[in-house]
């Protein structure tokens, strides 16, 4: 409950940094969520950092002359500081959290595509069997790992990206690689894999998917 | 070696806990106080993540108040922990400097 209290004060707070404050506090934000640091300890960090932001800015102090010019050194020090344990079972508990989040999403995608015509069709008749096949844990596995992978890369790269202007070259590479990435997913799904893994009413399924986007929305308003 | 930021590595806690001990501070004045002793490369930047494991060691308390100009502050201040490690801080820093004093009683300081 702490927590949440001090999270909603940072996100208070932060909204009143500009320019390059706002750009570096993010950095260092990001580069201190994929760190080993607890998030009680991530949390009281932000709130330290975004209190010397804010009245740097009030004194027109610019942050190079305050923390020098390697930002992400200044954020290592300050990891090092804290001297952060690894916690096998927080870092199990952080991931899974990540894993059921994902794969709520592709449930309410799965579902949006794949059911709700078919229920629209029948007019609302609930007796249809929702049947969860290897291809679609295979898809779910592939934007899992993918997710896990940038948003790691992107964490600890954080500081290195925020300075780089990508060229039109790389956007297109970029480009390419998610469509190919789409393809391979509706590939998967066209090889014939369906192999059934578990099949519960249709019903059940609309109440996991309700239950989690109610569940994001209260998050999200408490945030707020 | 004659680079001041590699003397400074080891000492600039204890000095901190010093500033710290004669009432309470917050981080910027830390760094301004610093620079009023001669140690003007001492930033905000610079102490916080000395701050921080400090604090972690428990050897100061912190409290935030709010401040009249702008967002709020964190105060630091002394606790017992911390003045023992001040006085462990002094007490090796007297038996280092009169070390090197001893080593350097007959160096003039000659031109190169």
């Amino acid at each position: 409950m702490k927590n949440i209290k001090i999270i909603e004060e940072n996100i208070k707070l932060s909204d009143g940094l500009m320019g390059e404050y706002d750009r570096i506090f993010t950095d260092i934000v990001c580069y201190l969520r994929v760190s080993n640091v607890s998030d009680e300890e991530q949390e009281e960090i932000i709130s330290d950092t975004v209190m010397m932001f804010l009245d740097w800015q009030e004194k027109g102090k610019t942050v190079e002359s305050m923390i020098g010019k390697d930002y992400k050194k200044f954020t290592e020090n300050i990891i090092s500081a804290v001297n952060p344990k690894p916690n096998v079972l927080k870092t199990i508990k952080k991931y899974l959290g990540l894993i059921v989040e994902c794969f709520c999403v592709i449930f309410t995608v799965d579902f949006v595509f794949l059911y709700l015509p078919k229920l629209i069709k029948r007019n609302p008749d609930f007796n249809v069997t929702y049947n969860y096949t290897s291809d679609m844990l295979l898809r779910g596995l592939i934007v899992v790992s993918i997710f896990l992978i940038l948003i790691n890369y992107i964490g600890k790269n954080t500081f290195e990206l925020s300075k780089k202007h990508f060229s039109k070259l790389a956007d297109f590479i970029f480009g390419c690689s998610a469509a190919v990435l789409l393809i391979l997913l509706v590939l998967i799904s066209k090889l014939g894999m369906d192999i059934v893994i578990f099949s519960i009413n249709i019903r059940y399924m609309i109440g996991i998917i309700v239950v989690y986007w109610v569940y994001k929305g209260v998050k999200k308003a408490i945030k707020h | 070696m004659g680079d001041k930021s590699q003397f400074l590595r080891g000492t600039l806690e204890g000095c901190i806990l010093k500033i710290i001990s004669d009432e309470e501070v917050y981080g910027y004045e830390i760094a301004e106080k610093l620079k009023r002793y001669g140690l003007y490369e001492v930033s905000e930047g610079t102490i916080y993540p000395l701050l921080l494991r400090l604090e972690k060691n428990s050897f100061v308390n912190s409290i935030k108040k709010e401040s009249a100009l702008g967002p709020k502050r964190k105060y630091y201040s002394l606790s017992s922990l911390g003045k023992k490690e001040l006085k462990d801080f002094y007490d090796n820093w007297g038996e280092l400097r009169d070390s090197i004093d001893r080593i350097f009683e007959d160096y003039g300081g000659e031109e190169i």
